[in-house]
């Protein structure tokens, strides 16, 4: 046997998730120790299993979808180069999110806004044993929500669209929509309410 | 907790993606997280679906929007960023490089080029377009001979070759292209305007810059060239030369010269020198409109609360001719607010600070965002060797915009360019 690439995308989630798995030639007598392209290789596995709680704890910093996104690149490719010297021994998620620290800092500095977040550790705390952001049930509620969000009244829908989609706070909403800002704030958050439950219901019912 | 405070802290956390909580806000949630495991979970909860929010309208918008992603429906960039990954296992491994295979197995184009900075609004992207394919340029975005990149208003654009440390600058509201050639290089400039900082090349395949009627020969040098009204080419250090694209005539342009095209000529080039003035005075005018009033370091124009910026520059002890000016200002966040769009228009102030009559000196029109320095040419010919006081001015129907101030993290700046005076000629210093 030689050496053979095979490149297979990991379950499900779509997006930045690529596996590489490269076996190795066997020899007898051959000590097991991990060569570079080894560690690149778990490394990325590790940072796909990661990611989107890693993406989470980024956003949840900078709240900026879009950077958040961008930072996450920035931070794979980073990792990736790293990834020959790192420890393995060590849990690498707390790594992860201690090099997303940095760059989180780095942008706060960059952009000039006022870094007003819950705190780091509350944020370590809160997300990095979260169960909820494993790939594949992160990809059925995303499923759920789109249909939810099509079950939406149009106004309605035209309000979430205007906030997710076109990045509009609820002050120039309220100038497009002619109603005040704090009608706009109240509505948002009850249509986050009534999605949530809608995609909770929808699970329950698919779980039966 | 009391029930009270729980209801307080899980509507602060409802909040918190809505809206910027204040310090002591912040404090509470905090210290309500840290005592409290189920708002931790629900914190997560929250924050996964946030995500999802955003995922779902964002997959949604980018389906419609004129920028078309891989058959296979991988988002581009995302692939971009893994291609980095796979190139340094290349490196370190030599295990097949399948970025350089498409699905056939049929070799594809090497980058010749890579974006290095750039900046556009939050909704708008600079493009790359080749045959038929378009696709966003992110930092680190490679670039390919054959490439046709077209940049919004507002927007800029840094790249550099990956062959020497050439790199070129462009502005907003430009499109161009990278030519094929046999190892030099070659840019058809459109529209807009470019800054270079040229790498000593190779003398047989110097590099070019080409609109439709002249050609920048270049060997290494630093200049701008500007393919607009006029087809300007100011050198700032080494030289270029200019030519007629039919090759009947051409012009050396040396360090602190430039050239132009005015109808069908080339003329000689002549003298030139950069100055960057600071705002010596600038303040919203009437800001007692403002219901929260905005400290002194905010320009805000809005036409609804008659809101209009002024910024004063002094010319005074300049006595050579003004050929180009351009006022720049920073766009600003201001709490939750971080663009604004519409028409904005510079005028001339008058004794009582309202704008002269007569046509503006600058004017821009479209969206801008926090981060944004938002450029007007000014007509040079408007402007007087003396205190010019200006009015910016939003026409009505836009939404409002926020500027630093003089007294702001970037104060407005005014660029000029002068012909120096001297009798025409070569362009040797």
């Amino acid at each position: 046997m030689g050496l053979e690439l095979v490149f297979q995308r990991a379950a499900a989630t779509g997006t930045l998730c690529q596996w590489i798995t490269i076996p190795f030639l066997d020899f007898p007598g051959a000590v097991r120790i991990m060569t570079e392209v080894e560690k690149t290789e778990q490394m990325l596995a590790e940072f796909c299993t990661h990611q989107n709680m890693l993406k989470g704890y980024i956003f949840s910093a900078i709240r900026d979808y879009h950077a958040a996104e961008d930072m996450l690149q920035e931070i794979a490719i980073l990792i990736t180069k790293k990834a020959a010297t790192f420890d393995f021994d060590r849990p690498v998620a707390p790594w992860l999110t201690g090099v997303a620290k940095i760059h989180i800092r780095r942008w706060f500095q960059q952009s000039g806004r006022r870094p007003l977040h819950i705190s780091f550790e509350m944020l370590d705390q809160c997300l990095t044993d979260h169960e909820g952001f494993e790939a594949a049930a992160m990809l059925q509620r995303e499923s759920l929500l789109v249909a939810c969000v099509e079950s939406l009244p149009s106004k309605q829908r035209r309000i979430m669209r205007l906030r997710y989609a076109e990045g509009l706070n609820c002050e120039r909403i309220s100038q497009m929509t002619s109603r005040s800002v704090q009608s706009i704030y109240s509505t948002i958050k009850r249509l986050k309410k009534s999605l949530r439950e809608c995609v909770n219901a929808r699970q329950e019912k698919d779980g039966e | 907790m009391t029930m009270h405070d729980s209801d307080y802290a899980e509507s602060l956390l409802n909040a918190y993606f809505i809206r910027d909580l204040s310090h002591d806000e912040l404090d509470m949630l905090n210290a309500a997280l840290a005592a409290d495991a189920g708002l931790r979970q629900k914190y997560a909860q929250l924050m996964r679906d946030e995500l999802l929010l955003h995922k779902v309208h964002e997959t949604k918008r980018a389906a419609i929007r004129a920028v078309s992603f891989q058959k296979n429906s991988r988002s581009r960039r995302r692939v971009l960023a893994l291609a980095a990954s796979l190139a340094v296992l290349l490196s370190i491994g030599g295990v097949l490089f399948l970025r350089s295979r498409d699905g056939a197995g049929n070799a594809v184009a090497e980058p010749v080029a890579q974006v290095s900075d750039y900046f556009v609004i939050q909704g708008d992207a600079i493009t790359a377009e080749k045959g038929g394919e378009k696709r966003a340029l992110q930092l680190g975005a490679p670039l390919y001979m054959g490439d046709e990149v077209s940049l919004p208003k507002g927007s800029r654009l840094s790249f550099r070759y990956l062959a020497d440390a050439t790199t070129l600058q462009i502005r907003s509201d430009s499109r161009f292209k990278l030519l094929d050639t046999d190892g030099a290089k070659h840019i058809q400039l459109y529209q807009g305007s470019l800054m270079a900082a040229v790498d000593k090349q190779d003398p047989d395949k110097p590099m070019r810059v080409l609109t439709d009627e002249s050609e920048i020969v270049v060997l290494g040098t630093e200049f701008v060239f500007m393919n607009d009204s006029i087809e300007r080419l100011s050198v700032r250090s080494g030289c270029v030369q200019m030519n007629e694209r039919n090759g009947a005539v051409d012009q050396t342009v040396f360090a602190g010269y430039y050239a132009e095209r005015l109808d069908q000529n080339i003329l000689p080039p002549r003298p030139f020198e950069e100055k960057m003035l600071h705002a010596q005075a600038s303040r919203t005018l009437n800001a007692q409109a403002l219901k929260n009033p905005a400290t002194e370091k905010y320009i805000v124009i809005d036409p609804k609360r008659n809101l209009r910026g002024f910024v004063s520059f002094d010319l005074g002890g300049f006595s050579d001719e003004i050929i180009e000016a351009t006022l720049r200002v920073r766009v600003i966040e201001f709490y939750n607010d971080t663009w604004g769009e519409g028409t904005l228009r510079v005028y001339q102030a008058g004794a009582e600070l309202d704008p002269l009559p007569g046509s503006p000196m600058g004017s821009y029109a479209g969206k801008v965002g926090a981060g944004m320095n938002l450029e007007f040419k000014l007509d040079p010919k408007k402007l007087t060797q003396e205190i010019n006081n200006l009015i910016i001015q939003l026409d009505r129907g836009g939404n409002d915009f926020w500027f630093s101030s003089n007294t702001g993290p970037f104060p407005p700046e005014l660029e000029l360019k002068f012909a120096r005076k001297t009798t025409r000629g070569s362009g040797r210093p």
